[in-house]
């Protein structure tokens, strides 16, 4: 009775110490990628013991990739990445097949829209230029003097009435003026999840993330399987590193 | 066993048993006297210090919110603890707590019960350290394989230990794991009815796999989580399954992996339970309903998902509903037949919830508010008049019939 709860008991602790020496493994044997990362919510991204993190590859626009293969809840997906100038990986494609050579993760589809929308809108500046943004949805119509606020490569962060006293953030780009048109497109979306969602943050590092937040340089170091399975091995924040 | 080591459940047993004896000539008056003294510390021992029952309670609780402590103060000194500190308390607490469990509990057997409670603690330090271990090292990779180690690994324990209380915990983690993989299994968004078919038939094969435990001699004292989670699971599905949700599919090909390993282990409780020896009364009725239950789900889930979906208020509605109100009639006149409280008591319980429920069906829209909340109270509390009433009859019969037999 004695030696054989101590072998459950070892096999317990085995199986623990199996998980971390499966993760070392898996991090020291492969190629670690970074990729580039939006947070969920950009004014609160750091509320709980985690940071749920978004890239490029969870919202995926089918019809502008012009890919036809349909997709459901569930399936299996391979998002095929491909190196930026900034020596970062973006998403070049993505296929329920899985490619035969390259870079590419290993995910699941969360949700599958054959009819989601976004909207173009066209907006009038004070000096008279126009210019089109798209936003996932408006809280504006046509006539409305509108703030916009941009991040760093070019994308409408948030929109909201221009009244006194409405700022951007430090460091996005400001833009007001009248709004012309707001036309909706209709597309087919994918939602896919890859394993790499997560960060869990220690309570005390939290807020020193935080403060650099503003930089809006998040980076995710990736420890990346040649099967496309990836694993979170740090974070990268204005350029700091935290793991 | 030491006469000091038993309980007094026991002790009151012995005690009409010895009685008989003697009426029946296979003790003299002399004997009796000296077999009751050998077992009775255990009653006076109780009289003095509160039940068995109560210190094991009291002794599960603590290590339940021992437990939940444990994964709090690591959670909320997260920063201050190194990552080596926290792996070092995680394998720290957990075999401190194996070990004096056992220690307890087998060695120097004065604290048995203490020593079960801190046996089950270490079985939930180690589900925590998983879960704890996937945070450390930011694992987020298919996160219901963590709640399927968890319930798999401590199970080989509780059969090692024949404990109880590891063996719930273990059940209910992998009851908690089948919910989790299931929603990966799902192709349509949140479609819930699947997943309740799948618990249902879980719950009836968990029950006849406690029957299986039952007919083997060396498993029967670890019979009764399977048997009791499996009743509840059974009866809680179904209950669903009386509200009006046939307005969705009842089943997936996607899920075969699921229903097969389900009706595979059924049939071989089955077989098993077939073959032992001491049967429980009136089981072939029992095991018939159950298999065809079993099936009818399979078929249903399988081959004709779309039975009822998309159309409201069906006729398959009313059919469950007489199925379910069949089942609690079942259940309960087997606990009778048996002379197994829980069985009553759950059958109870679960017929209470549905006249609430269909109380609130038929009702809600008939009656002003007022006199709603007014006609259900009374006869909740008729109906509690009368369940406690035939509860205390039918428990008293039990007695009864012990003293005739």
């Amino acid at each position: 009775m004695r030696w054989k709860f101590a072998l459950l008991v070892f096999l317990q602790v085995i199986l623990l110490v199996g998980i971390i020496g499966y993760r070392q493994y898996w991090v020291e044997a492969n190629e670690r990628i970074l990729l580039e990362s939006v947070p969920v919510d950009p004014r609160d991204i750091f509320r709980g013991d985690y940071v749920t993190l978004s890239y490029d590859i969870s919202n995926i626009d089918l019809d502008t990739l012009g890919i036809t293969e349909k997709f459901e809840r569930n399936d299996i997906i391979y998002a095929i990445l491909k190196k930026t100038d900034a020596g970062t990986y973006k998403m070049d494609s993505v296929s329920k097949a899985k490619p035969a050579e390259g870079k590419f993760i290993k995910g699941r589809v969360t949700y599958a829209y054959d009819k989601a929308s976004r909207k173009k809108i066209t907006i009038r500046q004070g000096n008279g230029s126009i210019r089109v943004f798209e936003q996932p949805w408006v809280s504006y119509k046509v006539g409305d003097n509108v703030l916009l606020c941009l991040g760093a490569d070019g994308s409408v962060i948030t929109s909201r009435e221009a009244k006194e006293n409405t700022k951007c953030p430090d460091g996005e780009e400001e833009i007001t003026g009248i709004v012309q048109d707001i036309q909706e497109i209709i597309f087919r979306r994918i939602n896919a999840e890859y394993g790499i969602e997560h960060y869990f943050v220690e309570e005390g590092k939290g807020r020193v993330i935080e403060t650099a937040r503003n930089a809006r340089d998040l980076k995710i170091e990736v420890a990346l399987r040649k099967d496309g399975k990836g694993l979170i091995t740090a974070l990268y924040l204005g350029g700091k590193r935290f793991e | 066993m030491s006469a000091g080591n038993t309980d007094s459940a026991f002790y009151k047993k012995l005690k009409k048993e010895v009685e008989r004896w003697q009426t029946e000539g296979i003790i003299v008056s002399g004997q009796k006297e000296r077999i009751l003294e050998r077992y009775k510390r255990a009653e006076e021992i109780e009289e003095k210090a509160g039940s068995n029952k109560l210190i094991t309670t009291i002794s599960v609780l603590g290590a339940i919110l021992v437990g939940v402590g444990f994964i709090l103060f690591i959670a909320s000194n997260w920063s201050e603890i190194p990552r080596a500190g926290k792996l070092g308390i995680i394998f720290g607490a957990m075999l401190v707590s194996y070990i004096l469990g056992f220690y307890l509990r087998y060695e120097r057997k004065n604290y048995p019960k203490i020593g079960v409670s801190l046996i089950l603690l270490g079985t939930i330090i180690f589900g925590a350290g998983i879960f704890l271990i996937a945070q450390i090292y930011n694992i987020t990779v298919h996160y219901p394989n963590g709640s399927l180690m968890w319930g798999l690994a401590i199970l080989p324990l509780a059969y090692l230990l024949r404990f109880q209380s590891v063996l719930t915990l273990a059940l209910l983690v992998l009851c908690i794991w089948l919910g989790m993989e299931l929603t990966f299994h799902i192709a349509d968004d949140y479609s819930y009815i699947k997943m309740v078919v799948v618990f249902f038939m879980s719950g009836v094969m968990l029950w006849w796999v406690g029957y299986a435990h039952k007919g083997l001699a060396s498993l029967r004292n670890i019979s009764a989580p399977y048997i009791l989670l499996g009743i509840i699971i059974t009866f809680g599905s179904a209950f669903i399954l009386t509200f009006n949700v046939n307005i969705e599919k009842f089943g997936s090909l996607n899920l075969i992996p699921f229903y097969f390993p389900i009706i595979v282990l059924f049939v071989v409780a089955a077989i098993v339970y077939a073959a032992t020896g001491e049967k429980e009364k009136g089981w072939q009725i029992e095991l018939t309903v159950l298999a065809l239950m079993l099936s009818g789900f399979f078929v249903l889930a399988v081959f004709y998902p779309d039975t009822a979906a998309y159309k409201e208020q069906s006729f398959n509605r009313i059919i469950f509903n007489i199925i379910y109100a069949a089942g609690i009639i079942g259940i309960i006149y087997l606990g009778y037949l048996n002379k197994n409280p829980a069985y009553i008591n759950i059958g109870l319980l679960f017929f209470v919830l549905d006249v609430i429920a269909r109380y609130f069906d038929f009702f809600w829209k008939l009656l002003p508010r007022s006199l709603f909340f007014i006609g259900g109270g009374l006869i909740l509390l008729a109906g509690s008049v009368i369940l406690e009433r035939k509860r205390r009859v039918v428990l008293q019969s039990f007695e009864a019939k012990e003293e005739i037999l």
